[in-house]
């Protein structure tokens, strides 16, 4: 395996007029790692994730993917991530498979293998019950999984997902996950956003949390636990803390709760 | 529960909506987007008041003279003009303006009683209704003027005629938006509605057609519309004022009630949808979706039956969006009517105009040139501007895709250089078949004019589609139009291909040379070629500084 970190940014900035989105953002996601990317509403994930696909120009700073400056070889390192982006990237008025011929097109794929993959994605996330459906009649879950299969059908060494269980079913979820440990299990490296701590929790080996723009933690959930362990001392040291415990304690999430909203009875 | 006082009347209930209105109304001016539209209304509301208080003047002098002259019959004209401005205006004001949904307050606790009222008085404050209002009131006052002794029965009736337009109205947009909800009717009304877009097309010559015939065909078109009109509620009112006046209160009350049972019908239809809203239907896609689709086999079509085309010449990814295009063309029945229209419609105006002798000042030789400007311009100006009108999120796809942005828009403009070749070989096939073979020389200029004005505009409609993208919909009426520079340019852009088509082959004609034509269209070509080729070239870097308008624009949510 290459020793070239997946994803490296350096000080990377995104304003939208007088608001930073995202404040010199220093990142490292070592390859073959199942990377959950934190943060509270409005902290700048989606942002993030977007200008390391592509999708948005950073303000300033710079990313490197496997090692290729993003804006100089933005086609070289497309070609080798798969994207599940917030509004999917879908095609409505396509059918599933013709959409997943489509990517593997897209992707550089001949026809035949293409078709091939096809095939087995459909079946694989079990949409191929309906053939002759359009996607624009797909339900939410169903479109999510799409939009997974089209971001893999190319074998990606890099697969970036923008909440991908939002909305999906407890089913649906389990497809998802089943395929994201197999990616994992050959080598690929997974940069998930999420705001369903559990998943992360079960799912990754990493994590790094943004807050206002600005990173605010990064390491393995080991590491994050310890520091805050080590901060705390004995009083969080009666059992082990939690992903949701340890980025409410990084966040500044608690609050005082007992006097507010009385009336709610 | 504690704190819960008792639910607001309706009168509470509707001065709340009335305040949120002005609330949404007044952030809206919040930036300076808001604030121009805000103006561009104001203006159009003041040429609105000159089209309302013209009107009313027009309504009142009309129905004063009308019945001072005897010419009770008429009023029936009136009411109709009325019926059909109260009726028409809010559908096509629907296609311009983006509609408040007040279904979208039914999660509050709402009476079914303010739900109802509220349907209504929106649909009152509607300005065709406005309008429609005050020209009724304009009616009732050269009624009154001209027979005073029809002030109260002019009243009863047009009051019950008012009320029956305001229920018919609502009704109408309840249940329009019941089908419009689903994509395939709302498709369907979409291909319909196209349709009598191009049905207006044949208006003039049908007109001019009648104007040959008169003495016949308008009696026998009379003896059948007029029994309708009559039967029908404006027929009913205008009759109902007309019996009247002759003093047969009977009869004009028997009419008055056939309008009271219209009024009521429409009341009850629309109170049937309004409870079905009420009571929370769900009319979104997804629920339809959520129905088990009919299953024709357990698995996949085989791999071979699921492949892409293997299209000859072209690399994977532009094959790869002509195929997504031709595949988006005929999913879509308005946007296929558009493509496959021309030609037929070609036929129709040939054989129209033909019976009229129109084309006797025209060369039959210019015919073919002339019928190629029109599928041009049909097929053109609706496909190549705005190339990702219809992309939705995919847009997410094509930046995100290993693919230069150049290829992109080099499938989509295959696509529709491929559809403008099958149109015009139909078009000389049929202007062959209807007048005359076109002469090789005019064939070949033609095509040669062709290739030059198709160059020019795609070279010009990549660089608009990726600057001033615009999201539209399939079939649906209440969205936004083309970008306003968009538009601008495209017009000014054919005006100029096409003029300029049009002088040299009328120079060249005029010579008795038009074959003199082929190397001065080729030579424009050429030119157009190199722009075209510098275009291209320029839609990577364009493309990346514009990423972020194209998926803002195009992958909003409605």
């Amino acid at each position: 395996m290459s020793t070239e970190p997946a994803i490296v940014t350096e000080a990377l900035t995104r304003r939208f007029g007088d608001l930073v989105a995202v404040d010199q953002v220093n990142l490292r996601v070592d390859a073959g790692q199942f990377f959950g990317f934190l943060g509270p509403n409005g902290a700048g994930k989606s942002t993030m994730i977007k200008m390391l696909t592509g999708l948005l120009a950073p303000s300033s700073g710079s990313a490197r993917i496997l090692g290729l400056d993003l804006t100089r070889h933005s086609v070289e390192v497309k070609a080798s991530i798969g994207v599940v982006p917030e509004g999917l990237a879908l095609f409505g008025r396509l059918t599933g498979a013709e959409y997943l011929n489509f990517a593997g097109r897209m992707y550089g794929l001949d026809r035949e293998t293409a078709a091939q993959r096809t095939k087995e994605l459909l079946e694989f996330m079990q949409l191929a019950d309906r053939p002759k459906s359009l996607i624009t009649d797909y339900s939410h879950g169903m479109q999510k999984k799409l939009a997974m299969a089209a971001a893999v059908i190319h074998g990606p060494k890099i697969l970036f997902l923008d909440e991908p269980f939002e909305g999906v079913d407890a089913i649906a979820a389990g497809t998802l996950k089943s395929m994201l440990q197999r990616m994992i299990a050959r080598g690929a490296t997974i940069f998930l956003t999420s705001h369903v701590l559990e998943i992360v929790e079960r799912l990754c080996s990493h994590v790094a949390i943004i807050s206002k723009g600005k990173l605010v933690a990064q390491g393995s959930l080991e590491e994050l636990r310890a520091g805050i362990e080590a901060r705390q001392g004995a009083a969080a040291s009666d059992g082990k803390l939690t992903l949701e415990q340890i980025f409410l304690d990084i966040v500044g999430g608690s609050r005082e709760t007992e006097r507010e909203l009385t009336w709610l009875g | 529960m504690a704190g819960i006082s008792q639910i607001p009347g309706v009168r509470q209930q509707v001065g709340f909506i009335a305040r949120l209105r002005w609330l949404l109304f007044k952030n809206s001016l919040r930036n300076i987007k808001g604030r121009l539209e805000a103006v561009s209304a104001g203006i159009l509301w003041l040429m609105m008041s000159g089209l309302v208080f013209g009107g009313g003047i027009f309504m009142g002098i009309a129905t004063y003279f009308l019945v001072a002259s005897g010419r009770w019959s008429w009023l029936a004209g009136l009411t109709w003009i009325v019926f059909l401005f109260w009726q028409v205006y809010p559908i096509f004001a629907a296609s311009v303006n983006v509609q408040f949904d007040f279904a979208n307050l039914l999660r509050f606790p709402l009476r079914f009683s303010s739900f109802f009222a509220l349907s209504l008085i929106y649909g009152l404050f509607d300005p065709g209704a406005v309008a429609s209002l005050v020209w009724l009131f304009s009616m009732w006052i050269g009624l009154s003027i001209a027979r005073p002794a029809m002030l109260g029965w002019g009243l009863i009736v047009l009051l019950i005629f008012a009320a029956m337009n305001l229920f018919f109205g609502r009704m109408l947009l309840a249940w329009l938006e019941k089908w419009l909800a689903r994509r395939r009717t709302r498709e369907i009304l979409g291909f319909i509605f196209i349709l009598i877009i191009i049905s207006f097309q044949l208006i003039g010559p049908t007109l001019r057609h009648f104007e040959h015939h008169h003495s016949q065909l308008p009696n026998g078109w009379l003896s059948i519309l007029l029994p309708v009109a009559h039967a029908l509620p404006p027929g009913l009112a205008g009759r109902s004022l007309q019996f009247g006046l002759g003093g047969n209160f009977l009869y004009a009350s028997y009419l008055l009630l056939f309008l009271l049972l219209y009024a009521a019908m429409f009341l009850w239809l629309l109170r049937v949808r309004l409870s079905a809203q009420f009571r929370g239907e769900n009319l979104s896609e997804t629920s339809a979706a959520a129905a088990p689709a009919p299953v024709r086999s357990r698995g996949v079509p085989s791999a071979a039956a699921a492949a892409s085309w293997k299209i000859p010449g072209l690399s994977h990814s532009i094959g790869a969006v002509f195929e997504k295009e031709i595949r988006y063309a005929f999913r879509s029945g308005p946007m296929l009517l558009t493509l496959i229209m021309p030609a037929p419609l070609v036929v129709l105006l040939g054989f129209t105009f033909r019976q009229q002798g129109a084309f006797r000042h025209l060369p039959l030789q210019m015919v073919f040139p002339v019928a190629i400007a029109y599928v041009f311009l049909i097929i053109q100006i609706n496909s190549v501007f705005n190339s990702f009108a219809y992309e939705g999120t995919g847009i997410q796809f094509m930046l995100l895709a290993p693919v230069r942005f150049r290829d992109v828009l080099l499938g989509k403009n295959l696509f529709v250089a491929f559809v403008t070749i099958v149109e015009t070989l139909l078009v000389w096939i049929v202007v062959a078949w209807m007048f005359a073979r076109p002469s090789v020389e005019i064939s070949v200029a033609t095509v040669a004019a062709l290739l030059y004005a198709s160059l020019a505009n795609f070279a010009i409609g990549n660089i608009l589609s990726v600057c001033y993208p615009r999201r539209l919909e399939f079939g649906v009426f209440r969205q936004k139009k083309q970008a306003g520079v968009t538009m601008i340019v495209a017009l000014v852009a054919q005006a100029v291909l096409v003029g300029l088509g049009g002088i040299v082959l009328a120079l060249t004609r005029s010579f008795h040379r038009p074959i003199l034509s082929v190397p001065i269209f080729l030579a424009f070509a050429i030119i157009a070629a190199i722009g075209y080729r510098v275009s291209l070239g320029r839609l990577d870097s364009l493309a990346l500084s514009h990423r972020e308008a194209l998926t803002a624009e195009l992958c909003r949510a409605e």
